[in-house]
């Protein structure tokens, strides 16, 4: 049976790790993850789950050891945040690339410097080309809910990717909020146990785990991972409807659209920001101006079609990025955007607002402001494209 | 897309594609008279190419690239470089 719960978004990451029943869990505690490895050290420690924690020394350790337990057929799980994804960045990269069914929470955190321990997408965002899946959710029943589908698209045969799930850092993590939490035999009954028939290390067969190669098996194996990401887009779609036949809850898979049927302009956002944006989007459209929002939950990968459907035939899209993309100055969601309509041969007008780093809160107001703005956009001509909300506002 | 391998990612059998052997200027050659059986060398082959037997250790030259590892870790100089001839 369900149960409901005011839980604050790492313990509702706790509990959706738990009802996963991974075998191994190894992680290093790190702000705003912190209270996630104490949760599950806690659930390991009074039995409520059946599995082992390896206490390491290092965020590099972590991912170290999950990929040997990934690579002999354990189901693993582990949650890190800003210095600390950044410190793993190497077995990051490998765990990918050996396409292993690994689920990592991201809590997002922006990097240093300055030294920082708030909220900001800048850590996974910095690491969005590695290979993983990412996704970003709104609230903690949708960490707690994600979660659950990680798994089951990860460990797809036609995926075996890792996955991360991205959710905000201090906003999500220390926050709470009514959750149902399922019970196990439905989660059992929609995830059923990781048995490897692909690759599994094995003492009693022996096999070489990576060795080194020439570029034209390097180039093959590349190959592989992009068609295994590709496979991903429409798994994520799949399983998310599968979940919502299962549990009643379900959150449009790729990317979801909020009163974008008849709008004429689109607002883009993702993460926790999404709840404001959606609060803005309705009292704009009170006063008589038709906006849709666009909420990207899967950064990797892209939904570049579906973007490119949904804002076919607008007049505008601004884009609200809690990141910078370093070199093109703008938010890198802003320039993920505008290569999606650029590959469906779309040509409309596009504002960027950089907003909430380092823990600044987005308000309601200045979505409202920011949202205004791209209304303005067809009929004033923007003398910048990209807003930095609190810093170059009039 | 013509593809070579079965596997989806690198690792598994058959995989051993780049022949280091030929990489190798000096073979390290074992004294088994000197050796204490202490597996120092074993440890520290980058290549997994010192393989213990029954009652002795034995190098195989596959795919050792002479790097000279075991020659400069082994405590009882049981092991020296000797230059490769031109074939």
């Amino acid at each position: 049976m369900t149960t409901r719960q005011v839980l604050n978004g790492n313990k509702a990451a706790a509990y959706a790790a738990k009802l996963c029943r991974p075998e191994i869990i190894a992680i290093y505690p790190i702000t705003p993850q912190t209270t996630l490895s104490e949760y599950l050290c806690e659930f390991v420690a009074n039995r409520e789950i059946d599995a082992t924690m390896v206490e390491v020394e290092s965020e590099h350790s972590v991912l170290s050891v999950l990929t040997g337990a990934s690579m002999a057929g354990s189901r693993v799980f582990t949650g890190t945040a800003g210095q600390g994804l950044l410190y793993m960045c190497e077995p990051y990269v490998r765990v990918s690339t050996c396409r292993l069914p690994i689920v990592m929470c991201i809590i997002n955190r922006e990097v240093i410097s300055p030294t920082t321990i708030w909220g900001g997408h800048q850590d996974s965002f910095t690491l969005r080309d590695a290979g993983w899946i990412q996704i970003y959710v709104e609230n903690n029943q949708e960490i707690l809910d994600t979660i659950i589908m990680a798994f089951k698209i990860a460990e797809d045969p036609e995926v075996l990717l890792p996955v991360n799930v991205c959710y905000d850092g201090f906003s999500l993590s220390y926050l709470t909020d009514i959750v149902d939490v399922p019970d196990q035999e439905t989660v059992d009954r929609f995830l059923p146990p990781y048995r490897p028939n692909h690759l599994c290390i094995d003492p009693n067969n022996p096999m070489s785990v990576d060795p080194v190669m020439p570029g034209d098996l390097l180039m093959e194996f590349r190959y592989k991972h992009v068609a295994a990401m590709e496979n991903a887009k429409k798994k994520i779609d799949q399983v998310d409807r599968e979940f919502g036949r299962l549990f009643g809850r379900s959150y449009g898979g790729l990317i979801e659209a909020y009163r974008c049927d008849d709008a004429e302009y689109l607002f883009v956002a993702m993460g926790s920001v999404v709840g404001t944006a959606r609060v803005a989007i309705d009292r704009v459209r009170e006063t008589g101006i038709p906006i849709g929002l666009i909420k990207v939950r899967s950064l990797r990968p892209f939904p570049f079609k579906e973007f490119a459907m949904l804002a076919r035939g607008k007049k505008a899209i601004g884009v609200l990025d809690r990141n910078v993309c370093f070199g093109w100055g703008s938010g890198a969601l802003y320039m993920e955007a505008r290569s999606a309509l650029a590959i469906e041969g779309l040509t409309l007008p596009m504002v960027n607002f950089i907003a909430g780093l380092g823990g600044l809160d987005i308000t309601r107001d200045q979505v409202v402001s920011a949202v205004e703005k791209v209304v303005k956009i067809t009929t004033d001509k923007p003398t910048q494209a990209v807003h930095w909300l609190g810093i170059d506002e009039e | 897309m013509k593809l070579k391998k079965d596997q989806i990612a690198p690792w598994g059998k058959e995989l051993f594609i780049i022949q280091t052997g030929e990489w190798r200027a000096e073979r390290p050659v074992l004294n088994i008279r000197r050796c204490q059986h202490c597996g120092c060398c074993w440890l520290v082959c980058p290549t997994s190419s010192i393989r213990e037997k029954r009652d002795r250790f034995q190098i195989d030259l596959t795919f050792c690239k002479g790097c000279g590892l075991c020659s400069e870790e082994c405590k009882f100089g049981a092991i020296h470089m000797e230059r490769e001839e031109k074939q």
